[in-house]
């Protein structure tokens, strides 16, 4: 019979297949798998080898390297967009070379995924020594169930001397202690496309006033001055920097609950921010795919995005730094110190883990120049300030982080204001942006919301 | 004696028992576990605390959640049209034009790659430089927009981009159904002088009545689960306005954190669904 | 079929025709873009046809970033098993609540249904725990297990449904034969479905291939990882070489259609035998 073939076509095939990689390694199951990939990460220090006989993997031919003195490190990531495997590899050499330790990183693309493994294996002494996290409200979950280590001894002797900023530590504090250490520093700029700038005989802003005499200038010229994305989470981008721009203590007020959102202040705030939309110097939100090619071809001509769209922009689209594009910080309105948002995301060390001792160990390497470099030439990260910067562009904005007289590092609306108010103020600002909602009627539902959640 | 009586009585529930062992071990445990969860407060770490009926006293008085429920409806009655009458249509057609095999090879393809593929295919289409720049260059320069960001009307064009991977394997089903369709009756009705219409009406639809059955159950019930188009596309938003109850269980489970809540929504939608279900698959074992 | 007139047929083909085009524009745009530069795709039209060509460049490139041979050989041993497994014990549970004689055939019906009713991502934490307190978490069988508990309940539903339209009589005269019920199955039931067999197996073997969530979640080793998982890691901001990835993994399931083709026109012509 012909199905009957076809069956045993595809069980044979297996049956090949089982073979060929090696079915023999999966009979011990899960707990073996750690030693297995050891053997395969050994082979790191030559990726080309390694690419070229991905089909042998079984094969190793790295195995008579010696395995590093501290073994290897189950590492669990889950912010892995726009990362390479090869500049990850290279950055796991660096650590690798520094803290002795072979790094097995396991990624998690998909939210659902990394939720599930981590609520089931945290717990146990499989779960990874070394993991990312969100930080804010979810961070504190785990700090409350006991779940992740006190890192502060990690601070003390590494991450505060590598040059790594208070307000980092601080995003990552409860009750005194510190539970995690940076896996990238972002700090929120205003890109801008300087062709286009050029062109139009524009500088970077020193006023607000020039702010908005930038925009207008674009906007006559057909160039549309900012883009908005569409990403649901993405609403308060604008929210923070111009609320911010007014009068930092605003911000801080309305993240704690201390100011309501219908206060006369904000008002006039939204006000500012409506009539620029209304003179269409925003675009309409866009899907994040399209903000970036309409922001290299000119059509758009600033977005607000973290300074490491720096490398993304030259990786994707070859805008070089200081030529095609270039960042600044947006001017308050009352010419007085400067806003930069940061986020901060956080690499914890779970107390169940069985390699505990061996994360806390490759932690303190993690801060080293070597590491912190490779990140950034890969990357683009800048989490430590000291690390060699060739770019003028990138370096100005680690000055101005630096320069607490003109500016000041504020940690960003999403992780500062509670996770129960934060999705609904997201959507309505949002639907704001999207010109379905009024002043009015954004800032009276979300205070409404607000004093549910902070208990008025 | 005895032993191998009660075994002959048994015997043909032998056929059934691994599957039905499969499914019991594998989803209604995980349902159980769902409909317990539906009653407890959870973030996932914490310990749970229950809280009785909250989480879906609070589902039905959110405004979210009722748009969803609305977007799922609206996935739910385009699916007939397009996943039921669509498909049908192209089976007809493949069948009768003199290329049926290569026609078929075609408009199967896209099913044969993954939904990776075909959101990322889709997405960048759909990007302002790909199909609304050609629709701007047409004379419609006012659509050259972001399509997926526009609320509630996105949820349109993601049904009809759905369009692209979802007609294969239903296209499928119907022309071996088809094609395994009984001649006599078909030409019995032909040397009566039946139009085309009424052949299909009455002649050949009902001949098929087992395969529409099918592909209409199958379809409803996974145009309420739909989920991974629009979380490839839109994740929901903006301000969840696209949201579909199986996307808006993934939200609150997942994104947000309150499990308890999340269950509440899959306990819902599965309630929703054995209930289509129930009166459509009684239908067909009545007649037994 | 009924035959149509040469007018209409040329209708038809018309109709097809124009519509099989706009089908393939999708693919034309995914074939032509593999041959593009990063840099080129993103800051180019679309439409633009590519300048040189990048093909290596790119195939290189996943080479370097994504390891998706393992996973394809994974992915095959899962999906041919799971397919294979839920086709045989849809088609034994198909047969037995169409044909034999069980009782409350209606509930059994819906038990084994029940698998595709309930939302997939309640499956993820029930399932991850109990498979890390087996130990199945992280292990070939337990993908297998998996692939086939949820290929099961489609495989049912469309066999019973085919099987009910087969005459009683048939099993009947068979059984006068001396012919057994399993005979019956193997030998009557199992060549006349040849056509939607075909088709769930298809189906089936597509839907493990191409599953991403379950494969990403109760996994973590590269050895036991599926190729959607690995071709999830892929930088997207490098399109061509994505779309390059994607088509490539997406082969094997092309070339398991085109295999069993002649199969979905089989019908009860073809099992006179």
């Amino acid at each position: 019979m012909n199905l009957k073939r076809v069956a045993a076509l595809l069980l044979s095939v297996t049956v090949a297949v089982t073979a060929l990689a090696g079915c023999g390694n999966n009979s011990n199951g899960g707990t073996n798998s750690a030693q297995s990939t050891q053997t395969e990460e050994t082979g790191d220090e030559t990726p080309e080898a390694v690419a070229e006989d991905a089909g042998s993997e079984e094969a190793q031919t790295g195995t008579e390297e010696t395995v590093a003195e501290g073994g290897t490190l189950e590492f669990w990531n889950d912010k892995m967009a726009n990362i390479e495997q090869s500049s990850l590899d290279k950055v796991f050499g660096t650590i690798q070379s520094a803290s002795g330790y072979t790094l097995d990183m396991i990624p998690y693309p998909d939210t659902a995924s990394y939720q599930t493994a981590m609520q089931q294996t945290i717990r146990d002494e499989k779960a990874p020594g070394l993991f990312t996290w969100w930080s804010g409200s979810q961070l504190q979950t785990l700090v409350e169930n006991g779940l992740v280590e006190d890192l502060t001894s990690v601070w003390d002797n590494a991450i505060y001397d590598a040059g790594v900023s208070q307000g980092v530590a601080d995003a990552f504090t409860f009750d005194g202690k510190i539970y995690a250490a940076p896996w990238s520093v972002l700090y929120n700029v205003v890109f801008y496309n300087k062709t286009v700038f050029d062109q139009y005989g524009l500088k970077e802003p020193e006023t607000f006033d020039e702010f908005l005499q930038v925009c207008e200038t674009l906007k006559s010229n057909g160039v549309t001055p900012i883009a908005l994305k569409s990403d649901s989470w993405a609403g308060f981008i604008w929210f923070q920097a111009l609320l911010a721009a007014k009068d930092v203590e605003l911000y801080k007020g309305i993240c704690d609950g201390s100011i309501k959102y219908t206060d006369p202040r904000i008002v006039e705030v939204m006000e500012v921010w409506k009539e620029m939309l209304d003179k269409d110097y925003f675009s309409v939100p866009i899907d994040w795919q399209d903000v970036r090619p309409s922001f290299a071809k000119g059509e758009v001509a600033m977005m607000l995005e973290p300074h490491v769209e720096f490398t993304g922009m030259k990786k994707d689209f070859d805008m070089v730094e200081g030529e095609s594009i270039d960042a600044f910080a947006l001017p308050a309105m009352d010419g007085g110190k400067r806003t930069i948002f940061f986020e901060a995301a956080p690499l914890c060390v779970s107390t169940a883990s069985a390699q505990k001792e061996d994360a806390l160990k490759v932690l303190e390497a993690w801060y080293t120049e070597d590491v912190q470099n490779m990140f950034h030439e890969e990357f683009g990260y800048t989490n430590t300030s000291k690390i060699s910067v060739d770019t003028p562009c990138v370096q100005k904005i680690l000055d101005a982080t630096a320069d607490a007289d003109n500016y000041q590092l504020v940690l960003r609306f999403y992780e500062s204001t509670p996770d129960k108010l934060r999705d609904f103020v997201l959507d309505e600002l949002m639907r704001f942006q999207l010109k379905n909602a009024t002043v009015e009627d954004m800032l009276n539902t979300i205070q409404a919301e607000a004093d549910t959640v902070f208990g008025n | 004696m005895r032993k191998s009586f009660s075994f002959k009585k048994y015997k043909d529930y032998l056929y059934i028992a691994p599957a039905v062992l499969f499914i019991t071990v594998f989803f209604i445990s995980s349902i159980v576990y769902a409909f317990r969860l539906s009653f407890f407060e959870w973030d996932g770490f914490s310990d749970m605390k229950f809280v009785g009926l909250e989480n879906y006293m609070r589902l039905f008085r959110d405004k979210n959640f009722l748009t969803s429920v609305m977007n799922t409806i609206i996935w739910v009655a385009s699916s007939l049209v397009l996943s039921l009458a669509m498909p049908l249509l192209f089976a007809i057609l493949i069948v009768k034009s003199s290329w049926s095999g290569g026609f078929k090879n075609i408009f199967y393809f896209p099913s044969a790659l993954s939904g990776t593929v075909g959101g990322l295919l889709m997405t960048s289409i759909l990007s302002i430089y790909g199909l609304p720049k050609i629709v701007g260059m047409l004379g419609f320069p006012e659509l050259v927009r972001d399509w997926l960001s526009i609320p509630y009307v996105n949820t349109f064009v993601m049904i009809v981009s759905g369009i692209w991977q979802g007609l294969g394997l239903n296209m499928l089903l119907f022309i071996s159904g088809l094609n395994s369709l009984d001649a006599s009756p078909i030409e019995a009705a032909q040397i009566e002088g039946a139009r085309t219409f009424q052949m299909y009406t009455r002649v050949v639809f009902p001949l098929m009545k087992n395969t529409i059955v099918v592909v209409l159950l199958m379809s409803l019930v996974n145009s309420f689960k739909t989920f991974d188009n629009i979380w490839i596309m839109t994740k929901g938003g903006p301000y969840r306005t696209s949201e579909t109850l199986a996307l808006t269980m993934y939200q609150e489970s997942f994104i947000r954190n309150d499990f308890g809540r999340g269950a509440a929504v899959a306990i819902v939608l599965t309630v929703v669904v054995v209930f289509v279900s129930y009166f459509n698959i009684r239908n067909s074992f009545k007649e037994d | 079929m009924h035959k149509t007139s040469k007018k209409n047929r040329r209708i038809i083909n018309g109709i097809l025709g124009i519509l099989a085009v706009i089908w393939f524009v999708p693919v034309i745009f995914a074939v032509l873009n593999m041959f593009k530069g990063q840099v080129e795709y993103n800051m180019g039209s679309f439409w633009a046809l590519p300048e040189g060509n990048e093909f290596m460049a790119n195939v290189s490139y996943i080479r370097d970033n994504a390891k998706i041979f393992q996973g394809m050989l994974s992915s095959l041993l899962y999906s041919s098993c799971g397919a294979v497994f839920a086709v045989i014990l849809g088609t034994m549970s198909a047969y037995a609540i169409a044909h034999l004689k069980i009782r409350h055939r209606m509930f059994w019906f819906m038990v084994i249904y029940s698998g595709t009713i309930f939302p997939f991502q309640i499956y993820l934490i029930p399932i991850f725990s109990g498979y890390a307190k087996l130990g199945l978490y992280d292990t070939r069988l337990g993908m297998i297990l998996f692939y086939t508990a949820i290929c099961i309940p489609f495989v049912m539903f469309v066999l019973r449904n085919f099987f009910t339209g087969i005459s009683r009589e048939i099993c009947e005269s068979a059984k006068l034969d001396g012919a057994g019920d399993f005979q019956i199955l193997t030998r009557i039931f199992v060549p006349m479905a040849r056509a939607p067999i075909s088709v769930v197996l298809l189906s089936q073997f597509t839907f493990c291939w191409n599953d991403l969530m379950f494969g990403l979640t109760f996994t973590k080793s590269k050895e036991i990882k599926p190729v959607m998982a690995s071709l999830s890691l892929m930088n997207t901001g490098h399109a061509p070489a994505m779309l390059t990835a994607c088509l490539a993994a997406s082969l094997p399931t092309i070339l398991f259609f085109i295999f069993l083709n002649r199969n979905f026109e089989a019908g009860f012509a073809y099992t006179g035998k």
